[in-house]
């Protein structure tokens, strides 16, 4: 052989094999016990939404257990069980904590009834608030979610990225229902995705090892309650990011404050808000009349994907908000475009009411101040929103049979 | 990164068991070699199966033929494959483009058309140990005769992707033994402690330097004095650290099964000279290249200017291994003049010695001399040589 | 020889089994807890999400 092979490796000389085996059993046991005692505890005494630093904005990634332990020690069993799911609209980016729509949709619906804020910023419907309730469908039969979507606009059956793993969680654990739609539309997709195949060849074994080691759970405590262990956006630093989650307050401001005047209804957003407003154009054409036809195509593709959305049973408690854009956006609006804008919704109402959700469009009698840009409503719109939503869960509740 | 993925801490612990639980050393074999298939096919696909299977296969044979033309000639088929799948955009672009820019943009066009998406994976590894087998068994040593033998030397999941490279002298009777009785428990234990370890380098110090760097990096020109002192140190240690847990957690796998690899590192930043340095740091590679690359050149056998250029030649080799970038091949250079430098400069008239004295009385200076100049070289490693310039520079105020 | 071992040979001969058997079982217990929390960090994505509101 030529000079001199490599060294090999040297044993540690103080390692005792079977004590240090004995030691590695004993340790994964007792972390699999404590997540397992963890995945049952709310652990956030004074949670109210998902802000940035408990999010996955800032590599937090709640859990579906997390979520569901949180609706537990909050809804009492004769209570309605009222999830809000969707994105940053639900959420109430530009309403402060203290005054977030839900907390208004809470005491306008009263003590019947338990609403819970599981809105994460650029969810779909399906995602995060829409799981934790069918998770929960058994232990909470009385439930509604709520959860809002754009007009025109197609929704996945299995939520989207990056919050995607909590339907996972919820899928592969077997504590979803059973869907054949859902399921041939999550085959086909992945059949057609080949990053998504590749990704789901990851998710499978890793919810095998949390069902026994239950260490999302665990180390999501630890992050929450007792230090960080990772780098994140607003914390990208050490010793920063070793602070923990729980001392980060909701960073969201008030929206009406003169403050954050200068932050609200920015004029260099101006050209791409208005390009969206006008986004739902390509799928019409006017018809012999003048009126505004959606394109057949594009009717049916909605129909397809909003009927495979949710399972069949949980399509009638699914109470679809449509989020219609700020007044100080839409007057710039020629009468024409205006018109398509209100025809698309007023669509996207019946395509969504179709397909068996109760649904409806809000917005269309805000005011400026109602809003904080061009989707986000501010405290004064949140509690418009709570008193249009209101008596929308009442009904429902009615129509379910959920209160005598 | 492979050993960072739930696929691949099921399947370990799938093939680790299975390798102690199955009782017949024949079956053993082939459990291992069917793990480090399936291990490969998954993680290369079809694309980057077939390369190391046509190499392996010519290999095997040049080895077992004990012909010298053959074993040249799979020499000259493996160092080709690394060049067409590891370099080819780079020579074109480097050699090509200067001379006929035309021709290079022709040839590119059709290299993109021939080659995967990815090289195949670990070419840089087995290509050197296939290369390794078949000096050595120039040489006159003994070939591997059993193919499961072989194909578990070239495609040995631990080792594969990140190294060390092996001898196949001192992996073979270590595959022998584990294959002939389950692995004992100091050997089970001191891996998972080491792939532990490993882990623990990987994602508790590199993965958050990664991200402090990839943060503060970009601005480095607005940071204090300290700031940038901080990011240097943070590159410095973050690749140690990165590469060395890769290195853990491959040995340690291997440890498992009973497998003995070389250790890759060994306290590099306690290194009081450059040739200390690399007696430390990727020892398998520097070991390499000193026994293929080095010595076949003539080492440090015909004087010190050309030791010199044999070191150089020698380690712009090692740069160009890590990547198809110039940065590596400066890098390397680098490292070639600095232990060049390191090894002749008792030799110069008048100033040699009294240095050479000073250095060995006062160890910490020869410590401080060898880091600054490895640390600034990881500047060269991972910027173009303009930027790693720029950046020394201003930690010295300059 | 290292501060470690000088240490260790202060101590009786009957105590040395004793300390290495615990420190093995510590090294366990500690081997347990970063495999533990390999998993949760390998499951996080590389790269940070950042939110654009639409």
């Amino acid at each position: 052989m030529s000079p001199g092979s490599p060294p090999l490796s040297a044993p540690i000389p103080w390692l005792r094999p079977y004590w240090f085996l004995a030691g590695l059993g004993l340790g994964l046991i007792a972390l699999g016990w404590a997540g397992r005692v963890v995945s049952r505890t709310d652990y956030h005494p004074d949670f109210v939404r998902f802000h940035p630093m408990i999010s996955p904005e800032d590599a937090y990634y709640p859990t579906l257990d997390e979520m569901c332990a949180i609706a537990r020690s909050r809804c009492r069993p004769d209570q309605v069980l009222v999830i809000v799911g969707g994105n940053s609209i639900l959420l109430g980016i530009w309403q402060p904590e203290a005054e977030v729509w839900t907390k208004r949709l809470q005491q306008l619906l009263g003590d019947h009834y338990c609403v819970l804020n599981f809105a994460f910023r650029g969810a779909s419907p399906t995602d995060g608030g829409a799981v934790v309730a069918e998770a929960l469908r058994r232990e909470f039969p009385r439930q509604i979610l709520i959860v809002n979507e754009a007009a025109i606009t197609a929704v996945d059956s299995f939520g989207r990225e990056p919050y995607r793993y909590v339907f996972w969680q919820g899928y592969f654990g077997g504590r979803l229902l059973d869907s054949v739609a859902r399921t041939t539309d999550i085959d086909l997709t992945v059949a057609d995705q080949a990053p998504l195949r590749r990704h789901l060849e990851e998710v499978r074994p890793s919810i095998w090892f949390d069902r026994v080691l239950h260490y999302q759970d665990l180390w999501n405590w630890v992050t929450f309650e007792w230090f960080g262990t990772l780098p994140s956006p607003r914390e990208p630093a050490f010793p920063g990011y070793l602070r923990p989650r729980r001392l980060y307050p909701d960073p969201e401001v008030d929206g009406t404050s003169p403050v954050y005047a200068k932050d609200t209804y920015r004029p260099e957003a101006f050209p791409v808000e208005m390009q969206i407003l006008r986004g739902p154009g390509p799928y019409y054409k006017q018809g012999p009349g003048g009126t505004w036809e959606l394109a057949e195509v594009t009717r049916r593709d909605l129909s397809s994907h909003l009927a495979s959305a949710f399972p069949d049973p949980l399509k009638p408690r699914t109470l679809v908000l449509l989020s219609q854009s700020s007044p100080f956006y839409r007057r710039h609006l020629t009468p024409l475009e205006g018109e398509l804008l209100q025809r698309s919704f007023d669509d996207s109402v019946q395509i969504w009411r179709d397909a068996g959700y109760p649904c409806f469009a809000y917005g269309s009698n805000f005011v400026d101040a109602d809003y904080g840009d061009r989707i986000h409503l501010t405290k004064l719109g949140g509690w418009k929103l709570a008193a249009q939503v209101a008596p929308e869960v009442e009904e429902l509740t009615r129509n379910l049979g959920y209160l005598k | 990164m492979i050993f960072t993925t739930y696929w691949f801490l099921a399947f370990a612990l799938v093939a680790a068991a299975g390798f102690r639980l199955i009782p017949s050393a024949w079956y053993r074999q082939w459990w291992l070699v069917l793990c480090c298939a399936l291990f490969h096919w998954h993680y290369a696909g079809p694309a980057g199966v077939a390369p190391i299977i046509v190499l392996m296969a010519v290999t095997y044979g040049a080895g077992l033929s004990r012909q010298a033309w053959a074993q040249v000639a799979a020499i000259v088929a493996c160092v080709a494959a690394l060049c067409f799948y590891k370099y080819l955009a780079f020579l074109i672009g480097s050699l090509v483009a200067p001379l006929d820019p035309t021709l290079a943009v022709r040839l590119a066009g059709t290299g993109t058309r021939l080659l995967p998406s990815l090289p195949p994976l670990g070419i840089s590894f087995f290509v050197f140990e296939f290369v390794h087998y078949l000096i050595e068994v120039r040489r006159g040593h003994e070939p591997i005769r059993n193919p499961l033998r072989f194909v578990a030397f070239a495609i040995f999941f631990p080792s594969l992707v990140a190294g060390p490279i092996k001898r196949y002298a001192q992996f073979l009777p270590s595959l022998e033994r584990a294959e002939e009785r389950a692995a004992p428990a100091s050997d089970v234990a001191n891996g998972l402690a080491q792939v532990a370890l490993g882990f623990a380098k990987k994602l508790l110090v590199a993965d958050p330097l990664t991200t402090y760097i990839d943060h503060y990096q970009p601005l480095y020109d607005s940071q204090t004095l300290t700031g940038k002192w901080v990011i240097f140190a943070a590159i410095a240690l973050r690749i140690l650290t990165d590469f060395s847990g890769y290195s853990d957690i491959a040995i340690g796998c291997a440890l498992v099964l009973g497998i003995r690899l070389p250790a890759n590192f060994n306290w590099p930043y306690a290194a009081c000279s450059v040739r200390d340095f690399w007696t430390r740091w990727h020892i398998s590679l520097s070991l390499w290249i000193r026994d293929y690359v080095y010595i076949p050149l003539g080492g440090g056998r015909r004087g010190w200017p050309r030791r010199i250029l044999n070191g150089a030649a020698a380690f712009a080799l090692c740069g160009l291994w890590h990547g198809p970038a110039l940065h590596f091949v400066d890098w390397g250079l680098y490292h070639g003049v600095g232990l060049g430098i390191c090894t002749a400069y008792p030799h110069l008239p008048a100033i040699g010695k009294p240095l050479a004295a000073v250095v060995r009385r006062d160890a910490l200076a020869g410590w401080v001399l060898t880091q600054l100049f490895v640390w600034v070289g990881w500047l060269l490693f991972f910027y173009p040589a303009g930027v790693a310039v720029h950046m020394a520079r201003q930690l010295f105020g300059l | 020889m290292s501060l470690a071992h000088r240490l260790v040979r202060r101590l009786p001969a009957r105590v040395r089994p004793f300390l290495a058997a615990a420190l093995s079982l510590l090294a366990g217990l500690l081997v347990a807890l970063i495999f533990d929390y390999v998993l949760f960090r390998i499951g996080l994505p590389s790269k940070p999400f950042i939110y654009v509101s639409f």
